[in-house]
């Protein structure tokens, strides 16, 4: 192997994405950094790279009602996890369907996902259907279930099987006596790979952010998902220092350091998770586009 | 391999979904049980042949922020409730931000609720009285709560009675805003500044002069777009707001024909902004003070001298009680102050109207929500426990009628506003030393409130529904010009006809005289 020679094209294409990896990874240490530097030092000298005064005050006050947190988290992790399969599964399931000619009315039905891609009955019905009819008020299925099916993204599958999946491969699988089922399952499903992971990343990023859901059908403490509570901590925060009354005991609660902690909060598990994730994407998309 | 992995995959997914049901089948199970409880409890009276009723549950929705704690609070609240009125309610706190959306989608899908917290800046109570979401509870309240009736003094009935009804029961609490300056006590000190004497704004000036003169780094005057200083005082300048404080059209109270007139185009609003212009000329004031939004950092820092604004106890009314109040600059900068009021409090609708609990038309235990408001306004035990949560748990009693809260305990609402009638209420760590002795920390701003001044208008509500479009024009030429000319960074006299020509483009004259009509056709209703 030859050595590597240092050309002044490999540096300036090097220093370029130096300067592009800072770029990314610069404000996220900012965060970190602010997160931890006492509140005082902050309104001083304003923010800055490396904490001037180490103070862990923000954390203290936004873990201070711990089990809650670590609930929250418990939930969203579920929520996400078992939502995002869920839908994958149930969308690409009806996506498959649409996208074979085999199935009567398949026109009738995509015309239907499409139009209510476009029309849809607002909030209040949704709530009536919910609580009154479903009784989903204050369970965690609430959280997952009007999620699971989004025509947007069966319109994607749609595509992308009717691009991908030829269709002698599932005649052969016919031929070969496969069911269907174990069709879809077993052949259709892994060669789908890029649009699985493409979805599940747009899915999974919302479940993980959802918090409206939560704001309007969980009454349950024991319920709610982390970007509700991060948000209700913020927001506590505001009302108690912009309250007259309290303002005495309201001053020494840190308001700058602990919005960046929630922040540090709601991507930490996301970061931590996303060097094992991202092999599997990078992975699954180049699978599917050698496979083509 | 692959294929048997992905089989497990699709076997775990259905496994963790059959989780999930079986979760919700529990939770059906739950509510069956708790309706068991509830037969065993109701058989208990039957032995005793006292009541055959059975105990119902009422739920109650408002804002706050998720406390650790509720469900201890929630359970010691319905061991006393169940004793008085045979009844439990289920505390339904929901976040600040999602409350209105809440509440309001609730109410438009018609779903079965009790009690419900409204008031004019929140889940607003007016236009959910109009639209018949809240019950009428004028029979009631004679029949179930007299004490509550009593308690509450006569003036402030009519500013939540919604054409001749009374649709909800008011927190009665401090109602009646001031206006005034706060300073700092380590100035005012080292100046020798007589702030006893000051009485109007102009005469904070040789203060504001020495700060800026001696003190490196410290802004006079605080000016903020959040708190602008005209805007925000309207009883300073002698005026009652209609509607936002911020649209064209107030009222002077001394008017008695009830004209409505545009504040910006008034005497008041020119002199106003000229002395801003001197002062912040004179470099009192930050040299970004029109774009600032958030005066947070600056006020916890300590970079701030003297702020005007609301005040409606200032460090004269405590004096005179014989109490030591370390100013309001102690909250927010941790240093002791003075505080300075100018003139005399107002009680206008804004604040009477401020906090509400109302009765839903959807409640079906009507008679017991309004029993329970009863107590909630006349019953120490029963209000302080919905305030401050258990004893040893969530605060420790150092006087018979003062408590120290428990940060621990999970439970630190502090929006003893929110539930009930303040005269009950205990004092607490955030008060003043001394104020629990006497009750002397109630019997002021309960006196204050007495003494005030009325607002002709109280009782008027301004419905901005017809001139939607206008207020939103006239928003933006406030967004564009008036923090520029209340700040002093414009030259006036070339800036404020500028504005007042934009805001009548903008339809200011139609907003005023929508408002014009309102109020003529309410003097006519109500005989003023």
């Amino acid at each position: 192997m030859a050595k590597n020679k240092i050309t002044t094209s490999k540096i300036i294409i090097n220093l370029m994405f130096i300067i592009y990896a800072l770029f990314c990874i610069v404000p996220l240490i900012l965060v970190l950094s602010i997160s931890v530097t006492d509140e005082m030092v902050i309104f001083q000298n304003g923010y800055s790279l490396i904490p001037a005064k180490f103070s862990l005050a923000a954390y203290k006050y936004v873990l201070s009602g711990s089990s809650t947190l670590l609930n929250a988290y418990i939930v969203t992790i579920i929520v996400t996890v078992v939502g995002t399969f869920c839908h994958l599964f149930i969308s690409s399931m009806l996506a498959y369907s649409l996208s074979r000619k085999e199935v009567k009315y398949a026109n009738v039905i995509s015309f239907l996902v499409f139009f209510a891609l476009l029309f849809n009955g607002g909030i209040v019905p949704q709530y009536i259907l919910l609580t009154k009819y479903l009784h989903m008020k204050n369970t965690i299925l609430v959280l997952i279930f009007p999620y699971l099916v989004s025509s947007v993204n069966i319109i994607i599958m749609k595509n992308f099987f009717k691009s991908t999946v030829p269709d002698s491969i599932v005649e052969a699988a016919r031929i070969d006596g496969s069911g269907e089922f174990s069709t879809y399952l077993k052949i259709v499903l892994p060669i789908s790979k890029p649009v699985l992971a493409t979805i599940g990343l747009f899915v999974a990023v919302f479940y993980w952010n959802d918090w409206f859901t939560c704001s309007l059908y969980i009454e349950d403490n024991s319920l709610y998902v982390l970007q509700f509570l991060l948000q209700s901590i913020m927001n506590n925060i505001q009302y108690l220092q912009s309250n007259d009354m309290l303002q005495k005991s309201a001053a020494s609660l840190p308001s700058e350091s602990a919005r960046m902690v929630t922040c540090i909060l709601a991507i930490g598990p996301i970061i931590l998770t996303y060097p094992f994730l991202q092999k599997y994407f990078v992975k699954g998309l180049t699978l599917g586009a050698v496979k083509e | 391999m692959k294929i048997s992995k992905k089989f497990t995959l699709v076997l775990t997914l259905l496994f963790a979904l059959s989780v999930v049901l079986m979760g919700c089948s529990n939770k059906s199970a739950e509510v069956t049980k708790e309706g068991d409880t509830t037969e065993v409890k109701k058989e208990e009276p039957k032995k005793e042949e006292v009541k055959v009723e059975e105990p119902v549950e009422l739920s109650w929705y408002f804002p706050n922020s998720p406390q650790q704690g509720l469900d201890g609070v929630n359970e010691a609240l319905n061991e006393i409730l169940l004793e008085k009125i045979n009844a439990t309610v289920k505390l339904n706190l929901t976040d600040w931000g999602a409350y209105d959306q809440k509440i309001n989608v609730m109410m438009s899908a018609g779903e079965a609720f009790d009690l419900v917290f409204t008031a004019t800046w929140s889940n607003n109570y007016f236009q959910n009285a109009a639209k018949g979401a809240y019950l009428p509870i004028d029979d009631l309240l004679d029949q179930y709560a007299p004490n509550t009736k009593k308690a509450i003094p006569d003036f402030v009935w009519p500013a939540v009675t919604v054409k001749g009804k009374i649709y909800g029961v008011p927190n009665y609490q401090t109602m009646a805003p001031g206006y005034g300056i706060i300073l700092r006590k380590d100035f005012v000190d080292k100046y020798n500044f007589d702030w006893k004497s000051a009485s109007k704004l102009e005469d904070v000036e040789p203060y504001l002069e020495a700060v800026k003169n001696g003190e490196m780094g410290i802004i006079p005057l605080e000016y903020s777009k959040n708190s602008d200083m005209f805007k925000s005082t309207s009883g300073y300048n002698g005026m009652d707001t209609i509607g936002d404080s911020g649209m064209p059209g107030w009222m002077y109270l001394d008017d008695n024909e009830y004209k409505v007139v545009n504040q910006y185009d008034t005497p008041e609003f020119k002199n106003h902004i000229k002395l801003m212009r001197d002062w912040y000329m004179k470099g009192y004031m930050r040299k970004d003070a029109a774009t600032l939004t958030d005066q947070g950092p600056d006020r916890k820092a300590g970079k701030i001298a003297a702020i005007f604004g609301g005040i409606d106890l200032d460090s004269n009314d405590f004096e005179a009680a014989g109490l030591d109040f370390p100013g309001r600059f102690k909250g927010l900068s941790d240093v002791e102050g003075y505080d300075k009021k100018f003139g005399d409090c107002l009680l206008n609708t804004d604040r009477v109207a401020a906090t509400i609990t109302a009765i839903s038309s959807t409640s079906k235990n009507t008679e017991k929500a309004m029993q329970f408001l009863e107590l909630m306004n006349s019953d120490v035990e029963v209000y302080n426990t919905m305030c401050y949560g258990v004893e040893g748990v969530n605060y420790k009693k150092v006087a018979d009628n003062r408590v120290e809260t428990i940060a621990e305990g999970g439970y630190q609402i502090w929006s003893n506003w929110e539930f009930g009638n303040n005269l009950n209420a205990w004092y607490t760590e955030a008060s003043a030393e001394g104020e629990e002795v006497d009750n002397k920390g109630i019997k002021m701003w309960d006196n204050n409130n007495k003494t005030a001044a009325v607002s002709p208008l109280l009782g008027f509500v301004f419905d901005g529904e017809s001139v939607k479009t206008e207020v939103a024009n006239c928003n933006s030429v406030i967004e564009e010009l008036l923090y520029a000319l209340g700040s002093g960074s414009v030259d006036p006299d070339e800036y404020q006809p500028i504005f007042i020509g934009k805001l009548q483009k903008a339809g200011a004259d139609k907003i005023i005289a929508e408002k014009q009509s309102q109020v003529d056709q309410w003097r006519k209703d109500n005989g003023k």
